[in-house]
Parts: C-alpha cells; sequence; structure tokens
C-alpha cells in the first residue's frame, strides 16, 4: 500500500512490522482506539494506509459558519519521537482562514509552542474544528484574513463562503 | 454543426518517452511536443482556427482523448490531468469554455488570484507550493465518496470504522487515480473515466482497476461513481446503452445504431457473451470497457444494423477498429427469409498485396447512409496503406 512519506523524514521502509511497534507507534494506536470510540462531531480522522504516522482527517464544515457545506481533508503527520513532537496538519482543501497559510499549513499554538505530550489526535481535531467557529485572530499567520475578520466581519464571512463554494464542495 | 461546414483535424508531433514530469505534469506520461487542433472550412480547405498544446500527451489515436458532441469538444490532456472544454463558433472560432482539472469553475484561478493572501515574511521564504492542494475534481470525487460513506451509517461509532476501512485506508490510491478517458451523456454531463498512471497509457486497460464518474461541470458536482466491477453500472449500460451514446442534435442518422438496448439481435449476442462468461464480475469489466465511449467510434451505416443483417463480428462491425484481415470475403447475410447472403465485401488478395502470407491489418470506414464503404488495409512493415472504395453492385 502507501507508504511514500516517512515517518519523521525517514524513508518509509524503515519502519517495520505492527509487532514491534515503537512507543510512538503504541501510543498513535492507543489514540486511534480512543478516537474510533468517542469522534468529535463533524470529524474523523485514520491512517492511510498501513502507515500509523501519516494520516487524513475530514472536517466537515460547521453549520452556521461560512464554512457549511464544505469537507475540509487534512493530512496528519506525526513525527517519530510522537508525542514528544507536535503532529503536523496540513489542509489539504482550499480554505480562507486567518490560522492556515497559502500551503495549507496549519498555525495554531498548540501545534507549535504550546504543544504538550499530553494532548491528543482527539484534542487536536476538536481544536481544529473550533478554529472553523472561532479563527485565533490574536495569533493569524494570514494577517490580511485576520484584520478582514475583525474590520468587516461580514465581508470576511462572505469571502470565506465563496471559498468554501468554490474549492471545498 | 448544423449546416457540417467544418471538419476538426488533430496533427502531433512524434512522442518523447521517459519524459521528465516537470511544471504539474504527472510522472508515467509520455509527451508530444506539439499537437494542434485545425478548424477547416470543408467548402475550400482554409484553416479558420488552430488550438495548440505544447509539450502535452493527448491521445489521438481512435479519438480516445477527444469528444465532440454538438459544437462543444472535450480534449483530455492525460499529461497536465485536464479536460479542456472547447466550443466550435458558427463564425469559425474555437473557443475556449473551461477547463476542468485543478480548478472547476472557469474562473476559479481568477478568483484565487484576485484574492491571493498576503503573509508574513517568514512564509514568503518558501517555494512555491501551490500544487499541495488537492485539485479541483479530486476534490469533488474525494468528497463524494466520503458523503456516500457518512451518510450510509447512522451510527457514530460505526460509521467512523467504516470511513476508517473504505475511505482512509485507500485514500492516497484516491489520489493517485488519474483522468484517461471522457466522453459527454449531455450538454452539461461528462462520463470520466479514472485509473492507475499505468493503465492510462497502456493498451490493456481493462486490467487496472478503475472508476467511473458523473460529472456536472455546470454545477461542478460529482453525481455518481462506480467502480468499473459495479452491477448498478452494468445494468444501467445494458438496459439505456443508448443514453451512453450522446449523439449530436444534427446527426440524425447516429440514432439508428443498433445497441443491445434498441435491438433484440444485439442483446441476444450480449446475453450470449454473458452466459459464456466465466463470473459475472468478470463480464461486468469487459463489458464496461469501452466506457466512456470513443467519439465517432460506431459507425450508423445501415449495413451494420442487425435487424437487417448479419455478419461476423469478428471481422468487422460498427466499431472502427483495426482487425487483422483474412482472405476470405466477408459476407453480409440477410436477417429475413431466406436467409440468403446478400452481398460480401472482398478485401483479400486483389487489394493490392501480392504476397498472402503477410499479415494484414484493415479497418473499414462506412459512410453513414449511402452504400460504399472505404477499406484501409496495412501491412505490418511500413508499406503505404492500400485503400479500396467498395460499392455494392
Amino acid at each position: 500500500m502507501n507508504s511514500s512519506i516517512g515517518v519523521g523524514g525517514m524513508p518509509a521502509a524503515s519502519w517495520v512490522s505492527t509487532t514491534s511497534l515503537s512507543a510512538s507507534g503504541k501510543r498513535i494506536q492507543r489514540e486511534m482506539v480512543e478516537l474510533n470510540s468517542d469522534p468529535p462531531p463533524d470529524c474523523s480522522a485514520g491512517p492511510k494506509g498501513d502507515n500509523l504516522y501519516s494520516w487524513v482527517s475530514t472536517i466537515i464544515g460547521p453549520s452556521g459558519t461560512p464554512y457549511e457545506g464544505g469537507i475540509f481533508f487534512l493530512d496528519i503527520i506525526f513525527p517519530s519521537d510522537y508525542p514528544f513532537k507536535p503532529p503536523k496538519v496540513i489542509f489539504k482543501t482550499r480554505i480562507y482562514h486567518c490560522n492556515v497559510d497559502s500551503a495549507g499549513n496549519v498555525w495554531l499554538d498548540i501545534l507549535k509552542d504550546s504543544w504538550s505530550p499530553a494532548l491528543t489526535i482527539t484534542k487536536v481535531l476538536l481544536a481544529i474544528r473550533s478554529m472553523f467557529t472561532n479563527p485565533h485572530t490574536y495569533s493569524p499567520i494570514a494577517l490580511d484574513i485576520a484584520h478582514m475578520y475583525l474590520a468587516d466581519r461580514a465581508k470576511h464571512d462572505e469571502l470565506a463562503a465563496e471559498w468554501t463554494l468554490r474549492f471545498a464542495k | 454543426m448544423e449546416n457540417n461546414q467544418f471538419g476538426l483535424f488533430a496533427t502531433a508531433t512524434a512522442q518523447i518517452h521517459d519524459a521528465p514530469a516537470n511544471g504539474g505534469a504527472i510522472q508515467g506520461v509520455p509527451f508530444i511536443e506539439k499537437i494542434t487542433f485545425h478548424l477547416v472550412r470543408l467548402e475550400d480547405g482554409v484553416i479558420l482556427d488552430e488550438k495548440v498544446f505544447h509539450n502535452d500527451f493527448i491521445n489521438l489515436t481512435n479519438n480516445m482523448g477527444v469528444f465532440l458532441y454538438d459544437d462543444l469538444l472535450a480534449i483530455v490532456s492525460l499529461r497536465y490531468q485536464t479536460i479542456h472544454i472547447l466550443q466550435i463558433r458558427e463564425s469559425g472560432n474555437l473557443v475556449d469554455v473551461r477547463a476542468i482539472g485543478s480548478f472547476c469553475h472557469e474562473d476559479d484561478e481568477l478568483f484565487l488570484n484576485s484574492n491571493s493572501q498576503v503573509e508574513n515574511s517568514l512564509q514568503q521564504n518558501l517555494p512555491n507550493q501551490g500544487n499541495f492542494f488537492l485539485s479541483g475534481i479530486k476534490q469533488r470525487l474525494l468528497s463524494f465518496i466520503f458523503r456516500g460513506i457518512w451518510n450510509e451509517e447512522t451510527d457514530q461509532i460505526v460509521r467512523i470504522q467504516c470511513l476508517k476501512k473504505k475511505f482512509y485506508f485507500h485514500f492516497q490510491d484516491y489520489v493517485d487515480l488519474i483522468i484517461w478517458k471522457v466522453q459527454f451523456l449531455d450538454r452539461h454531463h461528462l462520463l470520466i473515466k479514472f485509473g492507475s498512471v499505468d493503465g492510462g497509457v497502456s493498451r490493456n486497460a481493462d486490467q487496472h482497476p478503475a472508476f467511473f464518474a458523473v460529472y456536472n461541470m455546470e454545477t461542478t458536482e460529482v453525481v455518481a461513481y462506480y467502480q468499473n466491477s459495479a452491477d448498478e453500472l452494468y445494468f444501467l449500460f445494458e438496459q439505456f446503452c443508448d443514453h451512453f451514446h450522446a449523439t449530436s442534435r444534427n446527426s440524425m442518422y447516429m440514432n439508428f445504431i443498433s445497441s443491445h438496448s434498441n435491438n433484440i439481435h444485439a442483446l441476444e449476442q450480449l446475453r450470449s457473451i454473458k452466459n459464456k462468461a466465466g463470473s459475472f464480475s468478470q463480464f461486468v469489466k469487459k463489458i464496461l470497457a469501452s466506457l466512456p465511449f470513443s467519439c465517432q467510434s460506431q459507425s450508423p451505416s445501415p449495413y451494420f444494423d442487425h435487424s437487417l443483417f448479419r455478419y461476423d463480428e469478428k471481422l468487422i462491425s460498427a466499431t472502427d477498429r483495426h482487425r487483422q484481415s483474412t482472405d476470405h470475403p466477408i459476407k453480409f447475410i440477410s436477417r429475413r427469409q431466406p436467409r440468403t447472403s446478400k452481398f460480401k465485401i472482398k478485401p483479400g488478395p486483389e487489394a493490392g498485396s501480392m504476397d498472402g502470407r503477410t499479415k494484414r491489418i484493415s479497418s473499414f470506414l462506412f459512410h453513414p447512409f449511402l452504400p460504399l464503404a472505404l477499406s484501409i488495409q496495412q501491412t505490418l512493415f511500413l508499406q503505404p496503406a492500400v485503400v479500396n472504395i467498395h460499392f455494392r453492385r
């Protein structure tokens, strides 16, 4: 199956079978069980093929937001020293959002400096979902979008809805 | 067009294999330096307009990569994974209507460029990462598949298990699918076949897994999606085959092509293949391999009407294809009593080749309604082709 994305930058072939899982692998598997037994609303996620370190997630644009009706796909890449380092989260669907850069990278404090090994994939998904309803305008990566949100909310929402219609349907 | 005043011709330079995939091109697809579509006024042969594709790959063999419907032309760029929709205007112009691939709406790219984000200096140092997003058509396809699984299950836990197994596990395979072939179903809907890169350029495409999607290019929605072994699509195809033959409004006689949905003899033929087939799913795959149909691949000549004549489909059929020719004349036998041979076509030795042992391939081109046909015969060696005109005496 697919294993094009290596573990923490290493070639995919370097991680072996599921029987000799590393500590990070075990942790990811545990989080997968937790996520599957109690998934956050509008969210789901799972590994691509048999590579535990490379996941895809889908978030349905929450109703009542300009992202309503959109289906957003995200790549979640776990580093080999997870959970000591945060996972990398990248939108594969274009989105108009002040916390997402033009390459789709999510810039949230909990995925950067505020990461804690106590956080889990479920909590990361919840944080991203809440980002749809409440953009973090105090720490934006896309400054113009944050300015628009604060200065002209109606215009911001109109644009975000148009992006959803064009790119996230 | 309405009064058959234009002809569309394509020319191409030689194929280059092992081409590096640069600038958004996909790996594993050869390229052709220059492919030109010429719009010619048939009355005097003047070229009215041209559309040129550079360093691209469009499969021109048997119209595989192009489809003409009314005044709309779909051209599939295999290399850049784009379906170009062009319109032939009454004025004699070829006009770009839309390009489906990276984007879905005709003004998506313009919209994106006019709304480009101004970002921190941190960002601007990064190289161009524009291609990291799913293409427009893939986003539509994946969200359609996702929604299907999501709505099928109402229980949260079962649903997420289903998604994990059926969707996320195969996600990269879906992402890696490429557009192989396209046909119009009507002015708005396209039937698109997706498959792996290997199958896109190989001859035995039916050996590879493939998927069909019906895409509405006006609403930019995927309206249906099937695997190439789907019973459901097969039954639709068996009953409503004529709906897959999108025929332009202006060529009435195209409505008279025999199919298993409008002709009892053709249906019997299909049933006999079905009964002989080893497994039903193999049979479905084999039959669905003919989709999407190639444009102008079926001759509407009444000689191929199964209610009028019986003939050996291995030697000749309404489908435009190269066949190995035999020295025996091809018989057309009347369906009505007495079931006698009505006429024969002799592509045989008098057609030019002296040596009866050399293998020849022939193809036939029947006039849509007049009683004449062309046969084009080629030996396997690079000798000039022999073209014969056959009249019925």
